[in-house]
């Protein structure tokens, strides 16, 4: 090893003060700034360091990252602004640099931000201001910071809040048009006597709308409602029906519905129908139901029920009469007709001329007595019919009815003219019976002298006449079939109470009958749906009109 | 016409009882008559083993106790009975009535004429009498 004389060791200290005076004068450019790369000679190989290089990124950073930033003096003008920032505010770069931060501050927020500016300088503040450019509105939060002691000026980071403050007016908005609806639905409950309810099934939280508590007897929303409290209401003799179709809807997870009895706070009964569902859907699993006070339909159901019932037992009450007329009336009037006809084969020779007259009026009388039940009869069944109703040809009933009265029209010499006749659901049975009266009087009741002339025609009625006609269903199309006689006719003031039973206007001796033709065509149409009146012509003759519907029910 | 004819009449109504054993008589005045006023009595005449089986049966249907509609079934279970022939006598019409009774075993269903000359017709035929003889 050699040893170091006095002048080495001198000349290397020089030579290091020189290294040393250099690193320090690299030192002041570089915070000057007057320096933009320096060299370094590294194994007698001279390697180049450009200050750029260490800076670029963060130029890079602070031009691109998505806020915005800028630098402001004191004083408040804009040294520096991003890109992002100039299209923010939608405002050319060289433009903003050069202007002054508070002309882009809206005048509501500008106070609140020279205060937090006035912090900055003393080292940093962040606040929520609104900038105003060209007349736009930009809700902006702001961070600020000194960069003193190195600069005298004051960085800002920009966060655009538009989105941010559009999402809170849409939702306050949301807000605004839910409260409206929950209105509009809490009034419809009250108008409808309807109330719901949500069941948490995750948090156990039961929610009543305002009218369920009205319902309950309650003031809107006057107690936490609760499972407990709400089966409370519930009445005990309904609990354990309403448990076991819970638990069953509960597991088909079918739609539940049920009407069951509460007990008000008032305690009143009153009939709930409920409709529940449940959801059950991830992150949400809840029994939503609404309830109606059924109350008055269940009260009007049962009263119908009862009116059923009574009605039920008349008509079996009816139903044993008309066994009794056909049976128990008969029996005794068949007795009177085979002794009276006994007495006067026995006593043929015996009896004196009166008295086989008075033999004659009591066949006669007990003849009509039986006609009479038989007709009775008769007009009950009607009603009992229910069924029975198939497209029918009318023509074909009418010529069928025509061919029962040949005799009577060939002896009387009528004439008649049928026009044709629509095919219509009908009872067969009954219309051949209502022709068969219809055809049967306008042969009997013909004017002395005059063969009886008999008219049959229908048309379709149109739908303004279906209106001026009580009793007939609009939504049906109807035909009228008119018979029109030359006969006897009738007085207009007697054409309601011709259809009565037992009403006659003309005398037995003269046209017998048991009054209780019309009143069976009137039952019949009625069955029909239909309806008949009669119109009496000047110089006599009658016109019956039967309205008979086209078909029995709208859809068919 | 067989001889010695035995008519087994049931029929709660003593009127129509007589005036059909008159009208029978008219037709053959040999015949001979067995009555019961009920279905009950008539039951249990039929089955007494002592008295000798009729050969026609003309049975009402509405009665007191049992109607003529059991009579009828009771008949009809009985091996001894089943054979004679039941003719339905009553003032029914019925039409539905009479088909059911048929389908139960009845020969024939009759209403009860007004006219009791009928009776002697009706008779005639049932019991094999040419129409229009005697």
């Amino acid at each position: 090893m050699a040893t170091a004389t006095s002048e080495d060791m001198l000349s290397e200290v020089e030579d290091l003060k020189f290294h040393l005076s250099e690193a320090l004068e690299a030192i002041d450019a570089i915070k000057t700034g007057s320096v933009d790369a320096f060299a370094i000679r590294k194994d007698g190989k001279p390697e180049v360091f450009t200050l750029q290089s260490l800076d670029y990124s963060y130029r890079v950073l602070i031009e691109r990252f998505g806020e915005g930033a800028l630098n402001v003096t004191q004083e408040g003008l804009i040294i520096y602004c991003n890109s992002y920032f100039s299209t923010l505010i939608d405002t050319p770069n060289e433009k903003v640099i050069g202007s002054y931060i508070f002309d882009l501050i809206s005048s509501e927020t500008r106070e609140k931000f020279n205060e937090h500016f006035m912090l900055a300088i003393q080292g940093g503040s962040k606040t929520e201001i609104t900038l105003s450019v060209n007349n736009k509105i930009i809700p902006v939060y702001i961070s600020l910071c000194s960069l003193q002691p190195q600069l005298p000026t004051v960085g800002m980071i920009v966060t655009d809040l538009s989105e941010k403050k559009n999402n809170e007016r849409r939702i306050i908005d949301y807000q605004h048009r839910l409260q409206v609806h929950n209105k509009i639905f809490n009034l419809a409950e009250e108008i409808a006597g309807i109330g719901s309810y949500q069941w948490n099934l995750q948090t156990g939280e039961l929610i009543y709308s305002d009218n369920l508590f009205r319902m309950l007897g309650y003031l809107p929303q006057e107690f936490v409602p609760s499972i407990g409290k709400h089966l409370s209401f519930i009445h005990p003799k309904d609990k354990e029906q309403l448990n076991q179709t819970i638990v069953e809807a509960f597991e088909n997870k079918s739609p539940l519905q049920l009407t069951y009895r509460i007990v008000s706070k008032d305690r009143e009964v009153k009939y709930f129908r409920i409709t529940e569902k449940i959801i059950d859907e991830p992150g949400q699993k809840m029994i939503i139901g609404t309830t109606q006070d059924v109350t008055s339909d269940i009260i009007h159901m049962e009263a119908l029920k009862k009116k059923n019932s009574e009605l039920e037992y008349l008509n079996k009450s009816l139903d044993q009469f008309a066994s009794i007329a056909s049976h128990d009336l008969q029996e005794p009037l068949r007795k009177i007709r085979t002794f009276t006809m006994l007495l006067k084969q026995r006593f043929d020779g015996a009896l004196n001329v009166d008295a086989s007259g008075l033999i004659d009026k009591i066949k006669g009388s007990s003849e009509r007595m039986s006609l009479l039940i038989h007709d009775v009869l008769n007009f009950s069944r009607i009603v009992h019919t229910e069924s029975g109703f198939m497209k029918t040809d009318l023509n074909q009933i009418l010529d069928n009815t025509l061919a029962d009265f040949d005799l009577l029209i060939l002896e009387k010499g009528a004439s008649i003219r049928k026009g044709n006749l629509p095919a219509i659901e009908s009872i067969p049975l009954q219309i051949n019976q209502l022709f068969h009266n219809l055809v049967g009087n306008a042969l009997k009741f013909s004017k002395n002298g005059i063969p009886p002339a008999l008219t049959i025609s229908s048309r379709i009625l149109p739908p303004e006449e279906i209106g001026n006609t009580s009793n007939l269903n609009r939504q049906l199309l109807y035909s009228e079939i008119a018979f029109e006689d030359n006969g006897i006719g009738f007085e207009q003031q007697f054409a309601e109470q011709i259809f009565s039973i037992f009403e006659r206007l003309n005398c037995q001796q003269q046209y017998s009958g048991t009054g209780m033709g019309l009143a069976l065509c009137r039952k019949i149409v009625l069955q029909h749906q239909g309806g008949i009146r009669a119109e009496a012509k000047e110089n006599g003759g009658a016109t019956f009109y039967v309205l008979l519907p086209l078909t029995q029910s709208a859809d068919i | 016409m067989k001889e010695n004819i035995t008519i087994f009449i049931v029929d709660d109504d003593e009127d129509d009882r007589i005036l059909f054993i008159e009208s029978a008589k008219e037709v053959d005045e040999k015949i001979k008559f067995v009555t019961a006023s009920d279905g009950q009595e008539a039951v249990r005449i039929l089955k007494d083993e002592r008295t000798p089986l009729p050969d026609y049966i003309f049975l009402d249907l509405r009665m007191p106790r049992i109607s003529g509609r059991q009579c009828l079934e009771e008949i009809m279970k009985d091996e001894r009975l089943r054979h004679i022939p039941v003719f339905i006598y009553t003032t029914s019409r019925d039409v539905t009535d009479s088909i059911e009774l048929k389908k139960q075993g009845a020969v024939h269903f009759i209403s009860k004429p007004e006219n009791p000359n009928d009776i002697y017709y009706i008779l005639s035929i049932v019991l094999d009498e040419k129409w229009g003889q005697n």
